[in-house]
Protein backbone atom coordinates (compact mmCIF):
# COMPACT_ATOMS: atom_id res chain seq x y z
CA UNK A 1 0.00 0.00 0.00
CA UNK A 2 1.24 3.67 -0.62
CA UNK A 3 2.29 5.61 2.32
CA UNK A 4 -0.31 8.63 2.50
CA UNK A 5 -0.65 11.18 5.22
CA UNK A 6 -2.91 10.72 8.41
CA UNK A 7 -5.27 13.20 6.94
CA UNK A 8 -7.01 12.19 3.79
CA UNK A 9 -9.40 15.35 3.15
CA UNK A 10 -9.42 18.49 5.25
CA UNK A 11 -11.28 21.19 3.78
CA UNK A 12 -11.16 25.06 5.42
CA UNK A 13 -14.16 26.96 5.59
CA UNK A 14 -15.16 25.54 2.50
CA UNK A 15 -18.27 27.54 0.79
CA UNK A 16 -19.73 27.10 -2.50
CA UNK A 17 -22.43 29.34 -4.05
CA UNK A 18 -23.86 28.79 -7.45
CA UNK A 19 -24.59 31.92 -9.12
CA UNK A 20 -27.10 32.49 -12.49
CA UNK A 21 -27.15 34.86 -15.22
CA UNK A 22 -24.55 37.66 -14.62
CA UNK A 23 -23.20 36.00 -11.49
CA UNK A 24 -25.81 37.46 -9.21
CA UNK A 25 -25.78 35.26 -5.84
CA UNK A 26 -28.33 32.13 -6.66
CA UNK A 27 -28.25 29.26 -3.83
CA UNK A 28 -25.51 28.80 -1.42
CA UNK A 29 -25.04 25.06 -1.71
CA UNK A 30 -22.37 24.84 1.19
CA UNK A 31 -21.47 27.46 3.63
CA UNK A 32 -18.08 27.72 5.82
CA UNK A 33 -17.45 24.02 5.99
CA UNK A 34 -14.57 22.09 7.70
CA UNK A 35 -14.12 18.72 7.47
CA UNK A 36 -11.39 16.48 8.39
CA UNK A 37 -11.31 12.66 7.15
CA UNK A 38 -8.62 10.41 8.52
CA UNK A 39 -6.89 7.67 6.56
CA UNK A 40 -8.60 4.71 6.71
CA UNK A 41 -12.20 5.72 8.03
CA UNK A 42 -15.45 5.74 6.83
CA UNK A 43 -16.80 9.17 7.00
CA UNK A 44 -20.68 9.54 6.17
CA UNK A 45 -22.32 13.14 5.10
CA UNK A 46 -25.89 12.88 5.97
CA UNK A 47 -28.97 15.37 5.21
CA UNK A 48 -32.03 15.64 2.80
CA UNK A 49 -31.79 16.08 -0.54
CA UNK A 50 -30.66 19.87 -0.95
CA UNK A 51 -28.95 19.57 2.11
CA UNK A 52 -25.25 20.01 0.14
CA UNK A 53 -23.95 16.50 0.20
CA UNK A 54 -23.10 16.23 -3.49
CA UNK A 55 -21.62 19.41 -3.69
CA UNK A 56 -19.59 18.32 -0.85
CA UNK A 57 -18.45 15.48 -2.29
CA UNK A 58 -17.87 17.40 -5.78
CA UNK A 59 -15.80 19.62 -3.93
CA UNK A 60 -13.26 16.89 -2.72
CA UNK A 61 -13.37 15.66 -6.10
CA UNK A 62 -12.18 19.07 -7.32
CA UNK A 63 -15.23 18.66 -9.73
CA UNK A 64 -16.58 22.37 -8.38
CA UNK A 65 -14.14 25.47 -7.59
CA UNK A 66 -15.37 26.97 -4.24
CA UNK A 67 -16.40 30.61 -3.99
CA UNK A 68 -14.90 30.49 -0.51
CA UNK A 69 -12.40 28.63 1.40
CA UNK A 70 -9.92 25.57 0.33
CA UNK A 71 -10.41 21.26 -0.31
CA UNK A 72 -7.14 19.12 0.24
CA UNK A 73 -7.13 15.94 -0.64
CA UNK A 74 -4.22 13.92 0.67
CA UNK A 75 -2.33 17.42 1.21
CA UNK A 76 -2.91 18.00 -2.51
CA UNK A 77 -5.52 19.99 -4.80
CA UNK A 78 -8.03 17.84 -5.59
CA UNK A 79 -7.62 19.04 -9.09
CA UNK A 80 -4.15 16.95 -9.76
CA UNK A 81 -3.44 14.10 -11.74
CA UNK A 82 -1.49 12.41 -8.73
CA UNK A 83 -5.19 13.33 -6.81
CA UNK A 84 -7.28 11.90 -9.18
CA UNK A 85 -5.53 8.36 -9.38
CA UNK A 86 -6.02 8.01 -6.20
CA UNK A 87 -9.89 8.70 -6.12
CA UNK A 88 -12.73 6.83 -7.16
CA UNK A 89 -15.97 8.31 -7.76
CA UNK A 90 -19.68 6.33 -7.17
CA UNK A 91 -22.29 8.59 -9.02
CA UNK A 92 -25.56 8.42 -7.38
CA UNK A 93 -26.62 6.43 -10.19
CA UNK A 94 -25.07 4.68 -12.52
CA UNK A 95 -23.72 6.91 -15.90
CA UNK A 96 -22.66 4.41 -18.37
CA UNK A 97 -21.54 4.15 -22.04
CA UNK A 98 -24.37 2.25 -23.05
CA UNK A 99 -22.99 0.73 -26.20
CA UNK A 100 -20.09 -0.79 -24.51
CA UNK A 101 -20.17 -4.17 -22.62
CA UNK A 102 -18.58 -4.77 -18.93
CA UNK A 103 -15.50 -5.59 -20.20
CA UNK A 104 -14.69 -2.98 -22.51
CA UNK A 105 -16.18 -0.05 -19.82
CA UNK A 106 -13.12 -1.65 -17.60
CA UNK A 107 -10.84 -1.76 -20.55
CA UNK A 108 -12.04 2.21 -20.90
CA UNK A 109 -11.63 2.95 -17.30
CA UNK A 110 -8.16 1.19 -16.81
CA UNK A 111 -6.67 2.95 -19.79
CA UNK A 112 -7.85 6.67 -18.14
CA UNK A 113 -6.11 5.13 -14.97
CA UNK A 114 -3.14 4.55 -16.88
CA UNK A 115 -3.46 0.65 -15.74
CA UNK A 116 -0.96 -1.40 -18.14
CA UNK A 117 -2.72 -3.98 -20.17
CA UNK A 118 -1.68 -7.06 -18.51
CA UNK A 119 -2.32 -5.41 -14.61
CA UNK A 120 -5.73 -4.47 -16.35
CA UNK A 121 -6.61 -7.82 -17.21
CA UNK A 122 -5.99 -9.04 -13.96
CA UNK A 123 -7.86 -6.44 -12.21
CA UNK A 124 -10.74 -6.80 -14.21
CA UNK A 125 -11.41 -10.54 -13.50
CA UNK A 126 -10.91 -9.52 -10.03
CA UNK A 127 -13.06 -7.07 -9.80
CA UNK A 128 -15.82 -8.58 -11.69
CA UNK A 129 -15.69 -11.70 -9.64
CA UNK A 130 -16.18 -8.90 -6.64
CA UNK A 131 -19.13 -7.64 -7.91
CA UNK A 132 -20.37 -10.41 -9.06
CA UNK A 133 -20.61 -9.56 -13.26
CA UNK A 134 -18.27 -12.30 -14.99
CA UNK A 135 -20.98 -13.87 -16.15
CA UNK A 136 -22.70 -10.55 -17.60
CA UNK A 137 -19.39 -9.41 -18.60
CA UNK A 138 -20.21 -9.49 -22.47
CA UNK A 139 -23.61 -8.21 -22.44
CA UNK A 140 -24.13 -4.30 -23.24
CA UNK A 141 -24.08 -1.81 -20.15
CA UNK A 142 -27.55 -0.82 -21.41
CA UNK A 143 -28.94 -4.35 -21.01
CA UNK A 144 -28.30 -4.33 -17.43
CA UNK A 145 -30.81 -3.68 -14.67
CA UNK A 146 -30.35 -0.82 -12.33
CA UNK A 147 -28.52 -3.39 -9.47
CA UNK A 148 -26.14 -4.86 -12.66
CA UNK A 149 -25.48 -1.17 -13.57
CA UNK A 150 -24.45 -0.49 -10.03
CA UNK A 151 -22.50 -3.38 -8.99
CA UNK A 152 -20.65 -2.63 -13.05
CA UNK A 153 -20.29 1.15 -11.60
CA UNK A 154 -19.02 -0.31 -8.21
CA UNK A 155 -16.39 -1.82 -10.17
CA UNK A 156 -14.92 0.88 -12.13
CA UNK A 157 -14.46 2.20 -8.70
CA UNK A 158 -12.56 -0.27 -7.47
CA UNK A 159 -10.77 -1.29 -10.92
CA UNK A 160 -7.47 1.08 -10.24
CA UNK A 161 -7.51 0.43 -6.26
CA UNK A 162 -8.22 4.07 -5.28
CA UNK A 163 -6.47 5.05 -1.60
CA UNK A 164 -9.81 7.20 -1.38
CA UNK A 165 -13.20 5.85 -2.33
CA UNK A 166 -15.99 8.56 -2.81
CA UNK A 167 -19.83 7.11 -3.04
CA UNK A 168 -22.71 9.53 -3.21
CA UNK A 169 -26.21 7.61 -1.52
CA UNK A 170 -24.53 4.01 -2.66
CA UNK A 171 -27.42 2.12 -1.85
CA UNK A 172 -29.95 4.27 -3.25
CA UNK A 173 -32.39 2.44 -4.95
CA UNK A 174 -31.20 -1.20 -4.49
CA UNK A 175 -33.00 -4.13 -3.18
CA UNK A 176 -31.86 -4.73 0.37
CA UNK A 177 -29.47 -7.90 -0.91
CA UNK A 178 -27.65 -5.51 -3.07
CA UNK A 179 -27.78 -2.94 -0.58
CA UNK A 180 -26.44 -5.57 1.77
CA UNK A 181 -23.86 -6.48 -0.58
CA UNK A 182 -22.15 -3.21 -0.80
CA UNK A 183 -22.26 -2.34 2.56
CA UNK A 184 -20.32 -5.44 3.12
CA UNK A 185 -18.08 -4.16 0.61
CA UNK A 186 -17.28 -1.05 2.18
CA UNK A 187 -16.57 -2.66 5.18
CA UNK A 188 -14.20 -4.69 3.24
CA UNK A 189 -12.74 -2.26 1.79
CA UNK A 190 -11.75 -0.22 4.96
CA UNK A 191 -10.36 -3.40 6.32
CA UNK A 192 -7.75 -3.10 3.76
CA UNK A 193 -7.28 0.36 5.03
CA UNK A 194 -9.23 2.42 2.60
CA UNK A 195 -10.86 5.67 3.12
CA UNK A 196 -14.29 5.77 2.66
CA UNK A 197 -16.53 9.10 2.22
CA UNK A 198 -20.16 8.05 1.78
CA UNK A 199 -23.45 10.28 1.25
CA UNK A 200 -27.07 9.64 2.05
CA UNK A 201 -30.09 10.78 2.95
CA UNK A 202 -31.48 7.51 4.50
CA UNK A 203 -30.15 7.30 7.63
CA UNK A 204 -30.94 4.26 8.38
CA UNK A 205 -28.91 3.16 5.30
CA UNK A 206 -25.13 4.16 6.71
CA UNK A 207 -25.69 3.94 10.53
CA UNK A 208 -24.04 0.71 10.92
CA UNK A 209 -20.76 1.38 9.05
CA UNK A 210 -19.94 5.08 9.64
CA UNK A 211 -16.61 5.78 11.90
CA UNK A 212 -17.92 9.13 11.60
CA UNK A 213 -20.83 11.30 10.68
CA UNK A 214 -21.34 14.80 9.79
CA UNK A 215 -24.86 15.92 9.16
CA UNK A 216 -25.98 18.71 7.21
CA UNK A 217 -28.87 20.76 6.34
CA UNK A 218 -29.14 24.03 4.36
CA UNK A 219 -25.38 23.83 3.57
CA UNK A 220 -24.56 24.48 7.15
CA UNK A 221 -23.34 21.74 9.53
CA UNK A 222 -26.06 21.16 12.30
CA UNK A 223 -23.99 18.03 13.91
CA UNK A 224 -20.84 15.85 13.44
CA UNK A 225 -19.16 13.55 15.23
CA UNK A 226 -18.38 9.68 16.30
CA UNK A 227 -21.32 7.24 14.92
CA UNK A 228 -21.32 5.48 18.27
CA UNK A 229 -21.37 8.62 20.31
CA UNK A 230 -24.21 10.78 18.08
CA UNK A 231 -26.35 7.96 18.21
CA UNK A 232 -26.35 6.28 21.57
CA UNK A 233 -28.82 7.80 24.65
CA UNK A 234 -26.36 8.23 27.27
CA UNK A 235 -29.87 8.56 29.95
CA UNK A 236 -31.02 5.29 28.59
CA UNK A 237 -30.39 1.61 29.04
CA UNK A 238 -31.77 -1.56 27.67
CA UNK A 239 -31.06 -5.50 28.13
CA UNK A 240 -31.45 -7.60 25.93
CA UNK A 241 -31.64 -11.40 26.71
CA UNK A 242 -32.73 -14.76 25.79
CA UNK A 243 -35.02 -17.42 27.34
CA UNK A 244 -37.06 -14.11 29.41
CA UNK A 245 -39.96 -15.40 31.42
CA UNK A 246 -42.57 -12.90 33.10
CA UNK A 247 -41.27 -13.76 36.61
CA UNK A 248 -38.07 -12.46 35.44
CA UNK A 249 -39.50 -9.35 33.48
CA UNK A 250 -41.87 -8.28 36.53
CA UNK A 251 -38.93 -8.94 39.15
CA UNK A 252 -36.42 -6.61 36.33
CA UNK A 253 -39.44 -4.06 35.84
CA UNK A 254 -40.03 -3.84 39.67
CA UNK A 255 -36.30 -3.50 40.80
CA UNK A 256 -35.74 -0.54 38.21
CA UNK A 257 -39.04 1.53 39.75
CA UNK A 258 -38.30 0.56 43.09
CA UNK A 259 -34.84 2.48 42.04
CA UNK A 260 -36.63 5.52 40.95
CA UNK A 261 -35.99 4.55 37.47
CA UNK A 262 -39.04 4.90 34.71
CA UNK A 263 -39.33 2.18 32.09
CA UNK A 264 -40.16 4.19 28.83
CA UNK A 265 -40.46 1.04 26.78
CA UNK A 266 -40.73 -2.80 27.36
CA UNK A 267 -41.79 -5.51 25.21
CA UNK A 268 -39.98 -8.03 22.70
CA UNK A 269 -37.38 -6.70 20.69
CA UNK A 270 -38.41 -6.20 16.80
CA UNK A 271 -36.25 -7.17 14.03
CA UNK A 272 -35.99 -4.46 11.48
CA UNK A 273 -37.60 -5.17 8.07
CA UNK A 274 -34.09 -5.77 6.10
CA UNK A 275 -33.14 -8.42 8.71
CA UNK A 276 -36.32 -10.03 8.46
CA UNK A 277 -36.59 -9.73 4.26
CA UNK A 278 -33.00 -11.46 3.81
CA UNK A 279 -33.87 -14.24 6.30
CA UNK A 280 -36.87 -14.97 3.92
CA UNK A 281 -35.41 -15.41 1.05
CA UNK A 282 -32.59 -17.00 2.73
CA UNK A 283 -29.81 -14.70 2.01
CA UNK A 284 -29.04 -13.91 5.84
CA UNK B 1 -0.70 8.44 -24.84
CA UNK B 2 -2.61 5.14 -23.54
CA UNK B 3 -5.45 7.73 -22.30
CA UNK B 4 -5.58 10.01 -25.31
CA UNK B 5 -5.59 6.32 -27.98
CA UNK B 6 -8.83 5.25 -24.78
CA UNK B 7 -10.71 8.22 -25.79
CA UNK B 8 -9.93 7.75 -29.32
CA UNK B 9 -11.29 4.42 -29.40
CA UNK B 10 -14.36 4.67 -27.19
CA UNK B 11 -15.42 7.89 -29.47
CA UNK B 12 -14.54 5.80 -32.96
CA UNK B 13 -16.93 2.95 -31.27
CA UNK B 14 -19.61 5.25 -30.31
CA UNK B 15 -19.46 6.72 -33.62
CA UNK B 16 -20.11 3.20 -35.04
CA UNK B 17 -22.82 2.41 -33.06
CA UNK B 18 -24.45 5.44 -34.29
CA UNK B 19 -27.19 4.77 -37.07
CA UNK B 20 -26.24 8.06 -38.64
CA UNK B 21 -22.97 7.10 -40.61
CA UNK B 22 -24.90 4.17 -42.38
CA UNK B 23 -27.59 6.10 -43.23
CA UNK B 24 -25.55 8.72 -45.00
CA UNK B 25 -23.54 5.62 -46.55
CA UNK B 26 -26.61 4.33 -47.89
CA UNK B 27 -27.54 8.23 -49.36
CA UNK B 28 -24.35 8.03 -51.11
CA UNK B 29 -24.71 4.72 -52.46
CA UNK B 30 -27.84 6.00 -54.14
CA UNK B 31 -26.74 9.32 -55.12
CA UNK B 32 -23.70 8.47 -56.14
CA UNK B 33 -25.04 4.92 -58.61
CA UNK B 34 -27.87 6.85 -59.52
CA UNK B 35 -25.80 9.99 -61.25
CA UNK B 36 -24.69 8.39 -64.20
CA UNK B 37 -28.75 8.28 -64.99
CA UNK B 38 -28.42 12.10 -65.78
CA UNK B 39 -25.59 12.28 -67.64
CA UNK B 40 -27.83 13.12 -71.09
CA UNK B 41 -27.63 16.54 -69.36
CA UNK B 42 -23.78 16.72 -71.06
CA UNK B 43 -23.19 14.59 -73.83
CA UNK B 44 -19.61 13.97 -73.97
CA UNK B 45 -19.15 15.05 -70.71
CA UNK B 46 -20.19 11.80 -68.84
CA UNK B 47 -16.89 10.94 -66.95
CA UNK B 48 -16.70 14.84 -65.70
CA UNK B 49 -20.44 14.60 -64.85
CA UNK B 50 -20.20 11.58 -62.35
CA UNK B 51 -16.86 12.81 -60.97
CA UNK B 52 -18.30 16.34 -59.99
CA UNK B 53 -22.11 15.09 -58.71
CA UNK B 54 -20.40 12.17 -57.04
CA UNK B 55 -17.98 14.35 -55.27
CA UNK B 56 -20.08 17.15 -54.80
CA UNK B 57 -23.05 15.36 -53.51
CA UNK B 58 -20.51 13.44 -50.97
CA UNK B 59 -18.62 16.44 -50.12
CA UNK B 60 -22.21 17.81 -48.59
CA UNK B 61 -23.75 14.72 -47.29
CA UNK B 62 -20.06 13.87 -45.52
CA UNK B 63 -19.93 17.83 -44.09
CA UNK B 64 -23.59 17.13 -42.89
CA UNK B 65 -23.14 14.12 -41.66
CA UNK B 66 -20.07 15.68 -40.03
CA UNK B 67 -21.68 18.66 -38.40
CA UNK B 68 -24.83 16.25 -36.63
CA UNK B 69 -22.30 13.78 -34.87
CA UNK B 70 -19.59 16.43 -33.63
CA UNK B 71 -22.65 19.28 -32.63
CA UNK B 72 -23.23 17.38 -29.13
CA UNK B 73 -20.04 15.58 -28.87
CA UNK B 74 -18.88 17.02 -25.69
CA UNK B 75 -22.90 18.04 -24.19
CA UNK B 76 -23.42 14.46 -25.04
CA UNK B 77 -21.25 13.62 -21.79
CA UNK B 78 -22.44 16.19 -19.09
CA UNK B 79 -26.62 15.08 -20.43
CA UNK B 80 -25.78 11.50 -20.01
CA UNK B 81 -23.77 12.67 -17.06
CA UNK B 82 -20.83 10.38 -18.39
CA UNK B 83 -18.07 13.13 -18.00
CA UNK B 84 -18.21 11.75 -14.30
CA UNK B 85 -16.39 8.98 -15.75
CA UNK B 86 -13.46 11.43 -17.88
CA UNK B 87 -13.43 13.70 -14.69
CA UNK B 88 -12.47 12.02 -12.14
CA UNK B 89 -9.94 9.92 -14.07
CA UNK B 90 -6.49 11.54 -14.27
CA UNK B 91 -7.12 12.63 -17.89
CA UNK B 92 -6.60 16.69 -18.65
CA UNK B 93 -8.81 18.65 -21.19
CA UNK B 94 -5.68 17.98 -23.73
CA UNK B 95 -6.33 14.76 -23.49
CA UNK B 96 -10.19 14.52 -23.44
CA UNK B 97 -10.73 17.36 -26.48
CA UNK B 98 -7.63 15.68 -28.92
CA UNK B 99 -9.26 12.14 -27.64
CA UNK B 100 -12.65 13.28 -29.01
CA UNK B 101 -11.29 14.97 -32.68
CA UNK B 102 -9.06 12.21 -33.72
CA UNK B 103 -12.05 9.37 -32.79
CA UNK B 104 -14.51 11.84 -34.86
CA UNK B 105 -11.47 11.92 -37.73
CA UNK B 106 -11.00 8.56 -37.89
CA UNK B 107 -14.77 7.44 -38.06
CA UNK B 108 -15.99 9.88 -40.38
CA UNK B 109 -12.43 9.28 -42.52
CA UNK B 110 -13.71 5.57 -42.52
CA UNK B 111 -17.29 6.70 -43.62
CA UNK B 112 -15.54 8.87 -46.45
CA UNK B 113 -13.35 6.07 -47.56
CA UNK B 114 -16.72 3.94 -48.08
CA UNK B 115 -18.10 6.87 -50.01
CA UNK B 116 -15.38 7.03 -52.03
CA UNK B 117 -14.74 3.20 -52.52
CA UNK B 118 -18.57 3.11 -53.97
CA UNK B 119 -17.64 6.03 -56.11
CA UNK B 120 -14.58 4.17 -57.49
CA UNK B 121 -16.42 1.17 -57.36
CA UNK B 122 -19.75 2.89 -59.84
CA UNK B 123 -17.26 4.93 -61.71
CA UNK B 124 -15.03 1.85 -62.98
CA UNK B 125 -18.28 -0.38 -63.45
CA UNK B 126 -19.55 2.23 -66.06
CA UNK B 127 -16.72 3.50 -67.92
CA UNK B 128 -13.93 0.62 -66.88
CA UNK B 129 -11.27 3.31 -65.96
CA UNK B 130 -10.33 6.05 -62.91
CA UNK B 131 -10.11 9.67 -63.09
CA UNK B 132 -6.51 11.16 -63.06
CA UNK B 133 -5.60 12.43 -59.26
CA UNK B 134 -8.44 11.11 -57.98
CA UNK B 135 -5.98 11.01 -54.85
CA UNK B 136 -5.99 14.50 -54.25
CA UNK B 137 -9.55 14.99 -54.16
CA UNK B 138 -9.90 12.43 -51.88
CA UNK B 139 -7.46 14.04 -49.32
CA UNK B 140 -8.88 17.83 -50.34
CA UNK B 141 -12.07 16.61 -49.14
CA UNK B 142 -11.17 14.50 -46.16
CA UNK B 143 -8.65 17.62 -44.58
CA UNK B 144 -12.12 19.89 -45.15
CA UNK B 145 -13.89 17.34 -42.83
CA UNK B 146 -11.32 17.61 -40.41
CA UNK B 147 -11.57 21.29 -40.61
CA UNK B 148 -15.60 20.93 -39.72
CA UNK B 149 -14.86 18.29 -37.29
CA UNK B 150 -11.98 21.12 -35.36
CA UNK B 151 -14.90 23.90 -35.71
CA UNK B 152 -17.47 21.28 -34.54
CA UNK B 153 -15.42 20.50 -31.37
CA UNK B 154 -14.45 23.96 -30.58
CA UNK B 155 -18.68 24.81 -30.64
CA UNK B 156 -18.94 21.61 -28.73
CA UNK B 157 -17.52 23.18 -25.50
CA UNK B 158 -19.41 26.32 -25.66
CA UNK B 159 -22.48 25.46 -27.66
CA UNK B 160 -25.38 23.34 -26.36
CA UNK B 161 -26.38 20.99 -29.91
CA UNK B 162 -28.85 23.68 -31.39
CA UNK B 163 -26.68 26.60 -31.28
CA UNK B 164 -23.78 24.32 -32.15
CA UNK B 165 -25.42 22.98 -34.84
CA UNK B 166 -26.26 26.67 -36.52
CA UNK B 167 -22.89 27.61 -35.98
CA UNK B 168 -21.19 25.07 -37.58
CA UNK B 169 -23.55 25.26 -40.60
CA UNK B 170 -23.19 29.14 -41.01
CA UNK B 171 -19.42 28.80 -40.72
CA UNK B 172 -19.16 25.56 -43.37
CA UNK B 173 -21.36 27.58 -45.95
CA UNK B 174 -19.23 30.72 -45.45
CA UNK B 175 -16.10 29.27 -45.81
CA UNK B 176 -17.67 27.88 -49.82
CA UNK B 177 -18.39 30.98 -49.98
CA UNK B 178 -14.97 33.13 -49.42
CA UNK B 179 -14.35 34.37 -53.15
CA UNK B 180 -18.13 36.39 -52.67
CA UNK B 181 -17.59 37.95 -49.46
CA UNK B 182 -14.16 38.99 -50.80
CA UNK B 183 -16.53 40.57 -53.47
CA UNK B 184 -18.56 42.16 -51.08
CA UNK B 185 -15.64 43.47 -48.97
CA UNK B 186 -14.41 45.05 -51.96
CA UNK B 187 -17.24 46.87 -52.42
CA UNK B 188 -18.48 47.84 -49.23
CA UNK B 189 -18.89 51.45 -48.64
CA UNK B 190 -17.85 52.16 -45.10
CA UNK B 191 -14.32 51.23 -44.27
CA UNK B 192 -15.21 49.69 -40.96
CA UNK B 193 -17.76 47.32 -42.56
CA UNK B 194 -14.49 46.36 -44.66
CA UNK B 195 -12.65 45.70 -41.95
CA UNK B 196 -15.39 43.36 -39.82
CA UNK B 197 -15.59 41.52 -43.46
CA UNK B 198 -11.77 41.23 -43.57
CA UNK B 199 -11.19 40.18 -40.10
CA UNK B 200 -14.38 37.37 -40.58
CA UNK B 201 -12.23 36.10 -43.42
CA UNK B 202 -9.32 35.54 -41.33
CA UNK B 203 -11.54 33.44 -38.96
CA UNK B 204 -13.20 31.70 -41.13
CA UNK B 205 -11.95 28.53 -43.29
CA UNK B 206 -11.54 29.04 -46.58
CA UNK B 207 -12.36 26.37 -48.57
CA UNK B 208 -11.83 27.57 -51.78
CA UNK B 209 -7.94 26.50 -51.56
CA UNK B 210 -9.79 23.13 -51.73
CA UNK B 211 -11.48 23.51 -55.14
CA UNK B 212 -9.83 20.74 -56.89
CA UNK B 213 -12.77 19.35 -58.22
CA UNK B 214 -13.02 21.38 -61.05
CA UNK B 215 -9.41 20.15 -62.38
CA UNK B 216 -9.71 16.87 -61.80
CA UNK B 217 -12.97 16.33 -62.83
CA UNK B 218 -12.17 17.49 -66.51
CA UNK B 219 -8.85 16.20 -66.43
CA UNK B 220 -6.38 19.29 -66.33
CA UNK B 221 -3.51 19.98 -64.19
CA UNK B 222 -4.35 21.52 -61.23
CA UNK B 223 -1.85 24.22 -59.56
CA UNK B 224 1.04 21.84 -58.05
CA UNK B 225 1.54 24.15 -54.92
CA UNK B 226 -2.06 23.55 -54.50
CA UNK B 227 -1.82 20.37 -52.36
CA UNK B 228 1.74 21.73 -50.14
CA UNK B 229 -0.88 24.94 -49.69
CA UNK B 230 -3.87 23.21 -48.78
CA UNK B 231 -2.46 20.43 -46.17
CA UNK B 232 -0.32 23.64 -44.38
CA UNK B 233 -3.37 25.72 -44.24
CA UNK B 234 -4.97 23.28 -42.99
CA UNK B 235 -2.92 22.07 -40.49
CA UNK B 236 -2.41 25.38 -39.03
CA UNK B 237 -6.03 26.17 -39.12
CA UNK B 238 -6.80 22.83 -37.28
CA UNK B 239 -4.27 23.54 -34.70
CA UNK B 240 -5.56 26.72 -34.06
CA UNK B 241 -9.05 25.59 -33.45
CA UNK B 242 -8.40 22.98 -31.59
CA UNK B 243 -6.35 25.16 -29.31
CA UNK B 244 -9.16 27.33 -28.82
CA UNK B 245 -11.25 24.47 -27.88
CA UNK B 246 -9.09 23.25 -25.19
CA UNK B 247 -9.17 26.54 -23.55
CA UNK B 248 -12.91 27.39 -24.05
CA UNK B 249 -13.17 23.61 -22.20
CA UNK B 250 -11.30 24.17 -19.83
CA UNK B 251 -12.88 27.82 -19.03
CA UNK B 252 -16.44 26.30 -19.56
CA UNK B 253 -18.11 25.86 -16.31
CA UNK B 254 -20.82 23.58 -17.15
CA UNK B 255 -18.09 21.47 -18.67
CA UNK B 256 -15.88 21.64 -15.80
CA UNK B 257 -18.54 21.82 -13.14
CA UNK B 258 -21.01 19.01 -14.40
Amino acid sequence: MVDMPDIAIKTDKLTKIYKNFLSRKSIVAIKDLDIQVQTGEIFGLLGPNGSGKTTTLKAILGLVHPTKGSVRVFSKDPRSMDVKSKIGFLTEESYLYRFLNADETLHFVGRLAGIKKKKRVERIEEVLGQVGLLDARKRRSKEYSKGMARRLSLAQVLLKDPELIVLDEPTLGLDPVCSREIKELIIGLKKRGKTIVLSSHLLSEIENICDRLLILNNGVVIKAGNADELLEMKTKYQFVFDSATPEMNKAIKEAITNKGGKIVFEGHPKKNLDDFFLETIGKK
Amino acid sequence: MRKLLAIVILTFKEEMHSKLLFISLFIALVCVGSSKLFTSITPGAEKAFVTDISFTLIGWIVSICTIVVVSDIIYKEVTNRTIFILRTNPVNSLQIILGKYLGLAFSLGLALLIMELIYLGVFYYYFRTVMNDIGVLFLFTYIKVLIIVSIGVLGATIFSRITNVLFCVSILIMGNLTEQIHQIAERAQSDFSKQIIEWSMKVIPDFSKYRVLEYVAVEVDYPRNMIVDGVIYGSIYIFITLFLAVLAYRLNDRLMEP
